[in-house]
């Protein structure tokens, strides 16, 4: 494919312009239904996040029935997770699939039906762990058993739309974003179908239980977080910079090596367990190639927005994505790092794989979907966003606290398991060691309850058509050069 | 690859065949695993396996007695998040220093001269388990072999007092560990002395925790369920020739 991409990008013709007008306005009620949800959820999950971090500091501050540390960890991982990154990320897979597929969008009532169960899943899932019915060892399993199959109804109903939608598309080459738009599409309830089966019904599974949670948590990051948002970014990226990727038989390779390695990693995290040795063994070996894929896209990335790096400061969305492709960067290293069994005998099931969990979490998926709704949500309610400065101070604000947060986790992680992997140290100077780290934590959860916050009035001021009435796009520096406002280029390599 | 058909099953496939090596076969091999006997050459699987030799052996299985085999202490330790703070798992010496840590397995008190060593963990030690609780993080100290912490009356008394009021000794203040109060009543005392089973909380920050004079507190159901659960927390039995491939040490003790 690759002689195709060197095609210069078609004229945009009046038509065209209308044709994704109308796409973006039938994509408004089920969008923003996914985005206002999702953040709804991402506050829940950054208050939980700043009460865990909390409980661990000050451990009787909390009444001790719902808010222990024990449920207010996998509560906060799980509304971030599924509450927040799902939504958000079907939001953009449906906004980015009807953009590409260039028809308008079709059954949104099927959608919106699935967000509500989607909801539905979530609310009873974060409930029951807090009121003490969850399973709370099964790693980003904690839901209650009963939680999981509302959960893929509704987002089967969201793969049904996709093959809708993608059968009724205009004919043309297949964009890699939508790949990957699919391939998150279909992976996922795969993996969730197989884990919740052998652990919550055959139930049983002894030593490998723990072994299989850490597959399904380490894929739910690397073969659905980064599908989606490597989708958003190679969308936005070109559209941003007015160019095409810099070279499209780089990206479908780096496509298809992330597909074909990531669902063997996951077991590392047990190095040193009770598992089969080759176990870990070959998960590691994967979560290390993993660094090729990354590379790949990182460098693609990078080659296109090279020369217009001004954009980055000026735009929005491509700030956060650009953000949001360091911190995938930082993810694959970091994952890769904590692999080596050397290290791992310090970072055993420690603060540090809490780090690689914000990193990709937080670093590398929140601020690309940040990104992604500052593109798309002026788009759709045709209207733009109120105050550059607004959008500045929640990116310096997110990026301060989500660096300071994972450099912090990895650093306590690594001084409690070396001072446990000690002849002379026990669990209390393990404590004592890692205290003041997390008390780190807690400050920078503060920070992003503050962005965050702030962020979602933003954004409640969007949806209720309270935004600004001018035709220019709102940008970070008011004056930067503006290459954003048109966007001309078509995505596809060619155009039939 | 423009058919969305041939996408899909090729999809399949990158992922169909982890998930079968990662998943689906490490499933398996743990749902058919068998205790093993001490003696290698009786198999009980084996029909062929002379009789009376059978009997001999009969109870000498590994594992002896299965660690965590209480289900509803098991449902409490789940929910209430434990295993989000403690692992049970003691690592292989080629990993890390676990076996040679004190308080890791039968061994407490530090004696000079005399190493510490613990066996470690094998997939046998968490057979009927329906999930073995390995851990999400370990924050707090391992509770693989905890059962050994604990083997008294009196530090089983003291471990419902730590699970009330984790920090009210002053040797404790450090401990980060939540209060589990929800699985104790405070109910009025009947006689002066109060119950036999009432806990006991002392130390610096006693009177902190201690209810009104006229009241004290008593274990709930959850609370008992998870201190048994806790008491059956061994993971360093010996193991048979045909594991380890060494001489057992049944047999040497014979």
């Amino acid at each position: 494919m690759s002689q195709e991409s060197q095609t210069l990008p078609p004229e945009i013709t009046p038509d065209d312009i209308l044709q994704r007008a109308a796409i973006d306005k039938s994509t408004r009620l089920p969008v923003l239904f996914f985005f206002t949800s999702g953040v709804a959820w991402l506050l829940i999950a950054t208050v939980l996040g700043l009460l865990a971090s909390l409980s661990l500091v000050a451990p009787d501050l909390l009444p001790s029935q719902y808010l222990n540390a024990g449920r207010l960890q996998p509560a906060f991982v799980n509304a971030l997770v599924y509450g927040w990154g799902f939504q958000a990320g079907i939001g953009v897979m449906v906004w980015i699939m009807a953009r590409l597929c260039r028809t308008e969008l079709r059954n949104p009532v099927t959608l919106v039906v699935a967000g509500h169960f989607w909801n539905i899943g979530v609310t009873v899932g974060v409930l029951g762990i807090l009121a003490g019915s969850g399973n709370l060892h099964m790693k980003l399993l904690e839901f209650p058993s009963f939680a999981w199959p509302i959960l893929l109804v509704a987002y089967t109903l969201l793969i049904v739309w996709m093959v809708i939608m993608y059968s009724a598309r205009r004919k043309g080459m297949i964009y890699i974003s939508q790949w990957y738009v699919l391939a998150a599409c279909f992976t996922w309830p795969w993996i969730y179908l197989v884990a919740n089966s052998l652990l919550n019904v055959l139930k049983k599974s002894g030593v490998a239980g723990p072994a299989i949670a850490s597959w399904y948590a380490n894929n739910v990051l690397f073969l659905w977080m980064v599908p989606v948002g490597l989708a958003s970014a190679y969308f936005i990226i070109p559209k941003i910079t007015n160019r095409s990727i810099h070279s499209y038989s780089l990206s479908t390779l780096a496509f298809w090596a992330l597909i074909v390695l990531a669902p063997w990693a996951g077991a590392q995290e047990l190095i040193g367990g009770p598992l089969p040795k080759w176990l870990p063994a070959v998960a590691g070996t994967a979560q290390i190639l993993l660094l090729v894929p990354m590379f790949a896209v990182v460098l693609n990335h990078y080659k296109t927005v090279r020369g217009s790096h001004h954009l980055v400061e000026a735009s929005p969305s491509l700030r956060f994505t650009f953000f949001g492709g360091i911190g995938y960067a930082c993810t694959c290293v970091i994952a890769a790092v904590l692999s080596s069994m050397n290290l791992s005998r310090y970072t055993f099931l420690s603060y540090a794989a809490d780090s690689v969990q914000m990193t990709g979490y937080y670093a590398f998926f929140t601020m690309t979907m940040f990104g992604a709704i500052y593109f798309i949500v002026p788009r759709i309610t045709g209207c733009e966003w109120l105050s550059g400065a607004r959008i500045r101070r929640h990116f310096w604000l997110s990026a301060y606290s989500c660096i300071f947060m994972c450099v912090v986790l990895l650093v306590a992680g690594f001084s409690h398991g070396s001072a446990i992997d000690n002849w002379s140290t026990n669990y209390e100077s393990a404590m004592l060691f890692s205290n003041g780290y997390i008390v780190g934590r807690v400050l920078m959860w503060i920070l992003l309850l503050y962005a965050n916050v702030s962020f979602a009035l933003h954004l409640g001021a969007m949806v209720l058509n309270r935004g600004r009435k001018a035709g220019r796009p709102t940008l970070i520096h008011e004056h930067a050069p503006t290459a954003v406002s048109a966007p001309a280029v078509t995505l596809e390599p060619s155009k039939a | 690859m423009n058919s969305l058909k041939s996408f899909v099953l090729t999809l399949g496939a990158c992922v169909g065949i982890p998930t079968y090596i990662m998943a689906v076969r490490p499933y398996a091999i743990e749902r058919e695993r068998q205790p093993v006997p001490y003696k290698a050459e009786v198999n009980p699987a084996n029909p062929a396996a002379p009789p009376d030799d059978a009997e001999t052996f009969k109870g000498l299985y590994y594992p002896p007695s299965y660690a965590g085999d209480n289900k509803r202490g098991e449902l409490v330790y789940a929910r209430e998040g434990c295993a989000q703070c403690h692992s049970q798992v003691v690592r292989g010496g080629h990993t890390a220093i676990d076996p040679w840590k004190r308080h890791a397995g039968r061994e407490q008190e530090y004696k000079k001269d005399v190493p510490v060593t613990v066996r470690e963990t094998s997939p046998w030690d968490y057979m009927h388990e329906d999930f073995a609780m390995v851990g999400v993080r370990r924050v707090g100290p391992d509770l693989a072999n905890a059962a050994y912490r604990f083997d008294t009356p009196e530090k089983t008394a003291a471990l419902y007092a730590r699970l009330y009021a984790p920090r009210a000794d002053a040797s404790r203040e450090w401990s980060n560990c939540p209060s589990f109060g929800h699985l104790f009543e405070v109910v009025q005392k009947e006689t002066e002395a109060g119950r036999g089973d009432a806990v006991r909380i002392t130390g610096k920050h006693a009177a902190k925790y201690l209810p009104d004079s006229g009241y004290e507190i008593v274990p709930g159901q959850d609370a008992r369920d998870l201190v048994e659960y806790i008491l059956g927390l061994k993971r360093d039995y010996d193991q048979p020739a045909s594991i380890t491939g060494k001489k057992p040490a049944v047999e040497e003790k014979k």
